[in-house]
């Protein structure tokens, strides 16, 4: 039996068609993937917001103001501004204008549009003033209330200052007094819903996992089509020797879902550490999914494969247009393909237990996003019940000894 | 005891019958011949026997045990060298052979050696690393029995082991299997090859339409038949009359004249190429070159079936 299993598995690794489909293809996919969502998970970052601030004679004589606008505006990580220091309101209000609402996106990470200005007005308080009108842009929006709520807070320090310093002038002697009642401490505290930050181009590469598994299925079909006699002279030979159908079978089944494994583990340690993917540390679950997911496509080529009265070609195309469309409603192939495969879950629930990239993708989803592998076992569960079911109608055909013609 | 005993097989596809009430029996250390044309049942014969075709009728016996397809036992002693090469065409030389014989074959250091034996009975040393797709037609072949017998069977079907192959190869082929043959070797050759059949048969059977038309030793099989000579003598033309003269001529069974030659078949006699000669330069009939020559198979089965076994 190991001596079918070494030969199998010798004659699979020497074979290239099938490394083209199982090992190639998911590697070249994904470094598309690196290149085309390399925006996709930037785009939710935030950009400093382009305002400006009317730098008059008003504007030098409230120190506290404009410290606060040069700080707000220091280059880094945490800068929230982009000033445009204008003489007058004229010309604050004509930058807002001339920079209207189509150039006020999100434009390579940075706001294009000055989306308001903040002024001085007589009483040296800060005003802040911002587009009028309905603002399709949802992030513009954002940016307003930003901008308004910096005026806003600092009018409240300010007031908050100026009554201490008139109730109780000593406390203003105390820094960490001050520094206390000026702390807008954050009342919402920001945590994650799942066990990793989610991202929104990791479920590309979980669906680009689930089509490289099942493009594993041609590892099965060639071997069970050399292994069936009335598929091929190689099948013939091997049923009349001295070795049982069943080893046989077990042993180049065996060979199959060693070669699939390999292909997709190192289609994931692409993913994981080419591409960069990282699924929350939790490899070791990633490789026994990876696993499952081999089986499953061992199943699918050996059904494929092992069906009668069709040419390999046919068998072929056929396995290639199932598992493209598998991957369709999988959501593979970019963001309306992603939507319509949300929308079919959302609609037909049960449709994702009969697609097996779905169930593979979501495999991967549950180990990396749900704090327990409960969830994940579940899908798992489901990949082993398609392989039972794809084995036992497999072996309706594969199962013969004799036939009426070989 | 037979080595292989089949009783009264019928074997049919569809309407077409491809073994009708066939009987073979085989006994040990022999070289059995199936003779036929394409199409003749020979293939389909080996497949019953070996249990990789259903049959409809009839009783198949190997080493005087009944055969089954779960009859390991039996298989374990049984070699196969299929009529189209199968191998792998990824594999080398050497691993098809040990992957073949390890169908039979646990023991890796046996199987080893026979590899080695196997390697050097077929005459594929300095091979042994290659690739299928790099050998010639010849060296495939050549591959393709030491597959079938690296684990020293006691009984070896041949399906045509020598379609397309060259004649240095050829030679090594029918050397390896008589070879095998002193060694122990119960052998089941088929081919639509005569020369072949006749050169390393011990018996042959003619088959045809699923059906033994004759089974026999080869000097047997041609005394079945009346025809102890065949003359042929190139003449360009026969004028009316000479093929009449000719039939009258005693010992002749049969005249034709066909592409500027004249074919004569005649019993056993001494005079026969002088007489047939005289009756030429009487009719002032010129001629070339004269052949003459014992019957062939082919000459039995012309002489069963009205047709020629290359048809």
């Amino acid at each position: 039996m190991f001596n079918v299993f070494k030969g199998t598995l010798l004659a699979l690794m020497r074979e290239k068609a099938i490394f083209i489909w199982s090992l190639a293809f998911p590697i070249i996919l994904s470094t598309m993937f690196v290149f085309m969502f390399s925006n996709l998970d930037a785009s939710g970052a935030f950009s400093p917001i382009r305002a400006a601030v009317v730098a008059d004679a008003r504007y030098g004589n409230a120190p506290a103001f404009s410290a606060m606008i040069e700080a707000l505006s220091e280059p880094g990580e945490s800068q929230m501004l982009d000033v445009t220091y204008v003489a007058s309101e004229e010309e604050a209000a004509r930058l807002m204008r001339d920079t209207a609402v189509g150039e006020s996106s999100y434009n390579g990470g940075r706001n294009a549009g000055v989306v308001g200005y903040f002024a001085v007005n007589a009483e040296g308080e800060p005003s802040v003033h911002v587009r009028g009108g309905t603002v399709p842009d949802s992030a513009d929006n954002v940016n307003q209330s930003i901008l308004k709520a910096i005026a806003d807070n600092y009018v409240r320090g300010r007031s908050l200052v100026e009554d201490v310093a008139r109730e109780d002038p000593a406390a203003l002697a105390d820094p960490a007094a001050l520094a206390g009642m000026l702390d807008t401490r954050d009342l919402t505290e920001k945590v994650d819903a799942t066990r990793n930050p989610p991202k929104e181009s990791v479920r590309y590469y979980f669906a680009l996992l689930g089509m490289a598994a099942l493009f594993g299925g041609q590892i099965g079909m060639t071997a069970i089509c050399r292994a069936q006699p009335n598929l091929s002279a190689l099948g013939a030979r091997r049923a009349v020797s001295a070795t049982s159908r069943t080893r046989t079978l077990a042993a180049t089944l065996c060979a199959c879902w060693t070669v699939s494994f390999a292909c997709l583990a190192a289609a994931y340690a692409y993913i994981r550490l080419v591409a960069g993917v990282d699924f929350g540390g939790r490899d070791a679950a990633c490789v026994g999914a990876l696993a499952a997911a081999a089986l499953l496509a061992t199943a699918f080529g050996t059904l494929v494969g092992s069906l009668p009265k069709i040419t390999s070609g046919v068998k072929s195309g056929l396995l290639t247009g199932i598992v493209c469309i598998a991957s369709l409603f999988a959501g593979l192939y970019g963001e309306p393909t992603m939507k319509l495969a949300d929308a079919v879950n959302a609609t037909v629930p049960a449709l994702q237990y009969a697609n097996p990239a779905t169930q593979i993708a979501q495999t991967f989803y549950s180990i990396m996003y749900y704090d327990t592998y409960q969830r994940a076992i579940e899908h798992v569960g489901v990949l082993l019940a398609m392989t039972a079911v794809l084995f036992a109608v497999s072996s309706l055909f594969v199962r013969r000894q004799r036939y009426a013609s070989v | 005891m037979d080595v292989v005993s089949v009783e009264n097989l019928v074997k049919r596809y569809g309407d077409v019958v491809a073994l009708d009430h066939f009987d073979l029996h085989i006994g040990k250390g022999e070289v059995f011949g199936l003779l036929g044309p394409n199409g003749s049942g020979k293939t389909t014969a080996i497949n019953c026997i070996l249990q990789l075709l259903t049959y409809d009728k009839g009783s198949i016996a190997l080493f005087g045990e009944p055969m089954h397809p779960s009859r390991y036992d039996l298989k374990r002693r049984i070699g196969v060298v299929p009529q189209n090469v199968a191998v792998f065409e990824e594999l080398t030389v050497r691993e098809n052979i040990d992957y073949f014989c390890g169908l039979y074959v646990d023991d890796r250091a046996r199987r080893r050696a026979l590899v080695d034996e196997a390697v050097v009975l077929v005459g594929l040393e300095g091979y042994e690393k290659r690739r299928p797709r790099k050998l010639s037609g010849g060296l495939l072949r050549r591959l393709n029995i030491a597959c079938g017998i690296a684990h020293k069977p006691d009984l070896v079907f041949f399906d045509e082991p020598t379609v397309a192959v060259d004649p240095q190869s050829r030679n090594t082929i029918l050397e390896g299997i008589e070879q095998m043959n002193r060694a122990g070797s119960t052998i089941v050759y088929t081919s639509h090859y005569m020369e072949e059949v006749e050169e390393i048969c011990t018996r042959i059977m003619i088959m045809d339409h699923g059906r033994a038309l004759a089974t026999g030793t080869n000097t047997e099989l041609k005394a079945m038949i009346g025809a102890g000579e065949k003359i042929r003598v190139e003449t360009p033309e026969a004028p009316e009359g000479l093929l009449a003269r000719l039939e009258g001529l005693p010992h002749v069974l049969r005249v034709s004249h066909r592409d500027g030659t004249l074919y004569v078949t005649c019993e056993n006699g001494t005079h026969n190429v002088g007489d047939v000669l005289a009756v030429l330069q009487d009719g002032g009939v010129p001629f070339g070159r004269v052949y003459a020559e014992p019957p062939t198979l082919n000459d039995v089965f012309l002489e069963i079936t009205g047709t020629e076994l290359r048809d």
